[in-house]
């Protein structure tokens, strides 16, 4: 309770002192600001790519981008004397357009919303046969299973708050640490699985759901980035 | 001004990243695969243990009284080059098998393939020390479960062949002596099938050495062929279907005669016919179905299937008249459901005999979801496996139902207590379960003992389901028993 009443308090103390804040540091920016086009380079916990930023203000610029990132492993474990080779991949990324808000000179808030490409496929088969007393049971038909997760909220709303200028203010050269989150909502999983797997996506079995319930605090995907970028035009 | 301006940047700063974190990062870093409530291992792949796909469920009956033997000792032993492949509920291959219960399901090697080019064909006869079958053919295309009923005679020494005609359509010689009292009568066996056109007549035994020979058929409109089969527990010879009888042998005492004609004017339905049962609201559900196919002379063929709603159930081995192929195709209900009326069809071959099933009016749909798992392990077990109940107290015929993946709508009274069985190689085990939402819960923790224990378990009842869902944790003991 005590900890919600800080961040109110915090919250209106922001929200009220922010007029001040704009009418104190607008004439001194207007002098010195000219708009630009320019792209910056991307690395983030959402991948590698790049923007598209049009600084059409001191305080205010929007970013066009598109990141992405992607990872494979293979391993195996094995279970109730079956061998089982899984593979799970892992990709993350979004196309996002944001709006920033430059508080002071390097610091800035972002907002807006990106399609969430945040994908894992966790899938696999036997690997070895079954001994199921004098037959074996071969690795075909103890079958497949399939578990994709993908974010409930496709287009997924954005918030963070950086650290230098996703675009140069007087230089033709910016950099900017990022900090923020997707909100992605709760992840959905979708289960296939085939032979004498079947179970596992059997509706009534109701595993997808269980699971679902397993992950459902990953609903915000953290966002960590640099941005390195280089103003093309001035206006 | 600075410090102040500074103040309010880092407390926006602070509000915008805080609340999406208190909200957002609960849990962040505990470990997914342990399940938030009880803190156990999540089950996360569920494996059908049951690799069998195609079993027979096999019910011994007094021929007599049709009431199920289960008083005593009984083996049911399987020939044929396909007994070869069949196997218990572990996996171990084996051609006879022992119950004492009257039923045993027995399974068909998940390996070999069954169709059209390669049907299992089996004869199977069952022996005790008071009863004896007649040996019956049985041949499927497809998997599945295939419901048999093999009807054992009472081994009483009846009056020996020479005291009346015993309906035989030929003359019996023993040792050249017609109606000879070493040929003692022990059971009419006319609604024991033989699996093939051949109808059987009657079970005789032998009292003495000597040789068998049938002639003088005495209606050769009705009947195109008679003979004899023989099955000796001593001697250990036998002539069984699908061979054609003898009409000529040598027997030992003791060895047991069956009587047999080949009736005129039959055809062969090699396309089978199939009974698809499914419920009119479209609703799961399962049961075990008596059906009759009635011909247009008469005679009957009868049999049982095995549903999971929708159902396709496969009728072989069906011989009908030609000179008139239309039938009649009845389904009982049973304590679960009303079937709906008989299908008339112009032809069995190749046809559909569609009922719909209807719940009984004073019962309630109860779907029983269970996940089986051992302790740590990833993967659990979702069973497909068959099921009998009743009401506890009643004497009423134990109803049939059937666990698909793990899950089963039964249609059952509400607030009653029912005992529950499952057979597994002969034997069954029992359970009991009341009805009584409210009861449910504490009967199920009451039950757990050192071999299982619930890992969660919910009851969800509604208007017109109640769902119980649980997940029970095997002991290491009995995991390392099923493994």
């Amino acid at each position: 309770m005590k900890t919600i009443k800080i961040v109110l308090l915090s919250f209106l103390v922001s929200i009220f002192g922010l007029p001040d804040l704009t009418a104190q540091t607008a004439d001194s920016a207007k002098a010195a600001f000219s708009p630009g086009i320019g792209l910056a380079l991307i690395a983030s916990t959402n991948g590698l790519g790049g923007d598209a930023v049009y600084n059409f203000h001191k305080r205010m610029s929007i970013r066009l981008g598109f990141e992405t990132l992607g990872a494979k492993k293979d391993f195996i474990f094995k279970e109730n004397a079956v061998t089982y080779a899984a593979n799970v991949s892992f990709k993350t990324g979004s196309i996002s357009l944001l709006f920033d808000y430059y508080l002071a000179n390097h610091i800035f808030l972002s907002a807006g919303a990106g399609y969430n490409l945040f994908h894992v496929e966790f899938d696999g088969q036997a690997d070895s046969y079954l001994q199921f007393g004098d037959i074996q049971i071969p690795k075909e038909k103890i079958g497949t299973f399939n578990f994709l997760v993908d974010p409930s909220l496709k287009i997924s709303p954005y918030l963070g708050i950086g650290f230098g200028r996703t675009l140069g203010l007087k230089k033709k050269v910016g950099f900017a640490f990022e900090l923020g989150g997707f909100y992605q909502g709760s992840p959905d999983i979708t289960i296939v699985s085939s032979g004498l797997l079947s179970p596992t996506s059997n509706p009534d079995q109701q595993q997808a759901e269980k699971l679902e319930g397993q992950i459902n605090q990953y609903s915000i995907y953290p966002v960590v980035k640099l941005s390195l970028s280089y103003k093309i035009v001035t206006f | 001004m600075k410090p102040k301006i500074h103040f309010r940047i880092i407390s926006l700063t602070a509000t915008v990243l805080l609340i999406p974190c208190l909200t957002g990062c609960k849990d962040m870093f505990k470990d997914p695969m342990l399940d938030k409530k009880t803190g156990d291992q999540v089950t996360l792949l569920l494996l059908d243990r049951n690799f069998i796909k195609t079993k027979l469920s096999i019910r011994l009956q007094d021929i007599a009284t049709l009431n199920d033997i289960d008083q005593e000792q009984v083996e049911i032993r399987f020939m044929g080059d396909d007994a070869a492949n069949l196997i218990t509920f572990t996996g171990n291959k084996k051609s006879s098998f022992n119950t004492s219960t009257g039923f045993v399901e027995v399974g068909y090697d998940p390996n070999i393939v069954i169709d059209n080019q390669n049907p299992v064909e089996l004869t199977i006869i069952a022996m005790s020390l008071n009863y004896i079958s007649a040996p019956q053919f049985v041949s499927y295309t497809t998997e599945g479960i295939k419901n048999v009923i093999i009807k054992m005679a009472h081994k009483i020494i009846g009056k020996s062949i020479s005291s009346g005609p015993f309906s035989e359509p030929f003359d019996l010689n023993y040792n050249g002596i017609k109606n000879s009292d070493q040929l003692r009568f022990i059971s009419d066996i006319g609604s024991s099938p033989t699996g093939t056109a051949w109808d059987y007549l009657n079970l005789y035994s032998t009292a003495s050495n000597g040789t068998l020979l049938c002639n003088n058929l005495n209606d050769n409109i009705i009947y195109t062929d008679y003979g004899a089969y023989f099955f000796g527990l001593v001697s250990g010879l036998s002539l069984v279907p699908p061979a054609l009888p003898t009409k000529n042998v040598g027997l030992q005492s003791g060895d047991f005669v069956y009587s047999t004609v080949l009736r005129s004017g039959l055809l062969k339905c090699d396309q089978g016919l199939t009974i698809h049962v499914e419920r009119a609201d479209g609703k799961a559900g399962s049961g075990v179905f008596d059906y009759r196919i009635t011909f247009s002379d008469g005679t009957t063929k009868s049999g049982r299937v095995s549903c999971t709603f929708p159902s396709d159930n496969l009728i072989e081995q069906i011989y009908y008249p030609a000179s008139n192929a239309a039938v009649s195709v009845e389904l009982f209900g049973d304590a679960q459901y009303d079937m709906s009326p008989a299908v008339p069809l112009s032809s069995p071959c190749g046809a559909n005999a569609n009922f719909f099933a209807a719940p009984k009016s004073n019962l309630k749909a109860y779907k029983f979801i269970t996940q089986y798992s051992c302790p740590d392990s990833p993967v659990g077990m979702g069973l497909s496996i068959m099921g009998e109940f009743r009401k506890v107290g009643t004497l009423n015929p134990w109803t049939s139902f059937q666990f698909f993946e793990g899950v089963c709508e039964l249609q059952l009274e509400p607030n009653a207590d029912y005992d529950f069985r499952v057979s597994i190689d002969g034997e069954y085990y029992y359970y009991s379960l009341p009805t009584d939402v409210t009861k449910v819960e504490d009967f199920l923790l009451a039950g757990q003992n050192e071999d299982y224990r619930l890992r969660s378990l919910s009851v969800n009842p509604t208007d017109t389901l109640v769902t119980i869902t649980a997940e029970i944790e095997f002991s290491q003991v009995v995991c390392d028993a099923i493994q």
